[in-house]
């Protein structure tokens, strides 16, 4: 303890930059990471959300939603084979009329609101409790300038809706969801008759004719882009977290490796390993923890002062697992320099090698 | 018998170097009782500094046993060998090898706190040492704001800290001009005959050498009175 205060002390310099650079590498780690795991969760977050264990799509679409198409008919079809009556899925890109700025774009997800289940609300009625023309709408919505109980206007067909209920992580493709009731009408916005994209339905797995039955999981996995994004970024951040922990936990091998002499003196003063261990321990794990507290609070300030459409995302497990590998790291960089100073001649120390 | 604090009896040295093996020193004896200053003198390669760091339980002896107050050092556990060095043993260097983040006061106290001393006990000891050293006010300066002859001061005091049974100095006044070097080995002399230590001085100066009780010649691995 004594030794590592007195060093920190009087190397103020010295350690101030060293901890600059683990605070500038841990918020690099947790910045990238934040921003990709932001960017990979606003691209599909809502479908990963849906309500449903399996999704049945036309067979034609080859599992991929979006090239879905069911009408009337096949509703009625799957629904008797089923047995049972779920609820349709339907897709419409679209944008929100505002006053006197640019359009907001936004996603519908036209469900049938009895049947599709209840969605997790912040605010206001959920999708069960809704009634003519009210739709319950994404909360990121809310960086646009809506509130609850405004009125929204489609700004293709004119359909004015009420927003009644917020709810939180629907983001699809960037944009935030509103589900709306097949009542409203999204399903027939392109085609003269109502199409849909899906069945939603929770249960057993069925095989069906002439229809592709699949889980959700599946589904997510063959949205156009999806593999190929999540990917990249899986990539970007393995590499990231492999580079950064391998830089700084060399570092402390090198600065531990300088101070062998020092050590070496210890040594014959009568120090044992351990009380040279001790001090370098206590050193790695301060300046390690000070980059973790500073890198948060960094990542924390350049959160508030960034643009609300940039979506970020930082899970406290995130932080907590990154801060015990690099403590882990860097503590096993440090050690295999001591392990040279178990083995320290102490004749060197002493100036001479006869 | 009483008197003597560390004995060598018959210590032998062996370096290896792939396949053949020199033997650096030759069956040495020697016994230095209480309050008693020698030096070894002897050209370079002559196996001095090979001898201290044995006596310093730095180096283990091929053959031959080590005893300091009448214990064996060498068959000890490598814990021991540490807790002997930091109680019964103090070094002095050819540099001061002061830690250069330590200003003069924790130079000292470190040491109390490897060997285990109690911090009241320490601290009076490295007050007292500082004094007699003339160091007093030199207490919270660091390494680098001291003078040569200064730092070596602060080593003699570290070597004397532990209250050690044996003193042990490699060329202490190697880096040191005459006057100052004289001055050193006076404060070593005197420290040992006021406190009854034993000490060993390795030395390449021959006029530091009236300070010393008896000489050694060191040649080739033996070692002979003058």
């Amino acid at each position: 303890m004594f030794l590592a205060w007195k060093e920190f002390s009087r190397n103020k310099l010295r350690y101030t930059l060293l901890s600059l650079i683990m605070i500038a590498v841990l918020f690099l780690v947790f910045f990238i990471t934040a921003l990709s795991n932001g960017l990979g969760y606003a691209d599909s977050a809502a479908i990963s959300n849906l309500n449903a264990e399996y999704v049945i799509l036309s067979e034609e679409a080859e599992g991929v939603m979006i090239k879905s198409e069911l009408n009337n008919k096949n509703l009625d079809e799957v629904f008797e084979l089923l047995g049972n009556e779920y609820s349709p899925f339907a897709i419409t890109i679209s944008a929100l009329e505002r006053k006197n700025e640019r359009s907001v774009d936004i996603v519908y997800f036209t469900v049938n609101t009895s049947r599709y289940g209840d969605v997790e609300i912040t605010e206001g009625k959920n999708l069960s409790e809704l009634e003519e023309n009210e739709v319950v709408v994404d909360e990121s919505i809310k960086g646009f300038g809506f509130e609850l109980n405004d009125t929204i206007l489609d700004s293709r067909t004119d359909i004015e809706m009420v927003i009644a209920g917020f709810t939180k992580d629907h983001v699809y493709s960037h944009m935030p969801v509103i589900f709306t009731d097949e009542s409203i009408g999204f399903q027939a916005v392109y085609r003269m008759e109502d199409t849909y994209n899906a069945v939603l339905y929770n249960g057993e797995m069925v095989e069906l004719d002439q229809y592709e039955v699949q889980t959700l999981d599946e589904t997510i996995k063959t949205i156009p882009g999806y593999s190929e994004t999540q990917g990249s970024f899986t990539m970007m951040k393995v590499f990231l977290v492999v580079i950064s922990v391998f830089v700084s936990s060399v570092f402390f091998y090198v600065i531990t490796l300088q101070k062998t002499h020092q050590f070496g003196i210890l040594k014959a003063i009568g120090a044992n390993t351990w009380f040279i261990t001790k001090s370098i321990l206590i050193q790695v794990s301060f300046i390690t923890l000070i980059g973790l507290i500073f890198s948060n609070l960094a990542f924390y300030g350049i959160v508030q002062v960034m643009p609300e459409e940039m979506p970020i995302i930082l899970s406290w497990n995130l932080i907590l697992g990154t801060g015990i590998l690099f403590l882990c790291l860097n503590t096993i960089g440090a050690l295999l320099s001591i392990r040279k100073v178990t083995k320290i001649d102490a004749l060197e120390a002493m100036g001479r090698a006869e | 018998m009483e008197q003597s604090i560390l004995e060598l009896k018959s210590v032998s040295k062996d370096f290896g170097d792939g396949n053949s093996t020199i033997r650096v020193l030759k069956k040495i004896n020697l016994t230095v009782n209480k309050g008693e200053f020698i030096a070894i003198v002897g050209p370079s390669g002559s196996g001095k500094s090979t001898l201290l760091s044995i006596i310093g339980a730095l180096l283990t002896p091929t053959v031959g046993e080590i005893t300091i107050d009448q214990q064996i050092v060498h068959q000890q556990y490598n814990k021991k060998l540490n807790q002997i060095r930091a109680k019964k043993i103090g070094f002095i260097f050819q540099s001061p090898n002061l830690i250069p983040y330590l200003d003069v006061y924790s130079q000292l106290r470190i040491v109390a706190h490897i060997a285990k001393i109690d911090n009241r006990q320490g601290e009076r000891r490295a007050q007292e040492l500082l004094k007699r050293l003339d160091l007093s006010h030199r207490m919270r300066n660091y390494p680098n704001e001291l003078s040569g002859g200064e730092k070596q001061r602060v080593a003699i005091a570290r070597a004397f800290m532990s209250d050690p049974s044996v003193i042990l100095a490699d060329e202490p006044t190697a880096s040191l001009d005459s006057v100052r070097g004289r001055n050193v080995v006076e404060m070593i002399s005197q420290e040992v005959k006021s406190s009854n230590k034993a000490a060993i001085m390795v030395t390449h100066d021959e006029r530091m050498l009236d300070l010393c009780d008896r000489v050694y010649n060191m040649e080739d691995g033996l070692l002979s009175q003058k």
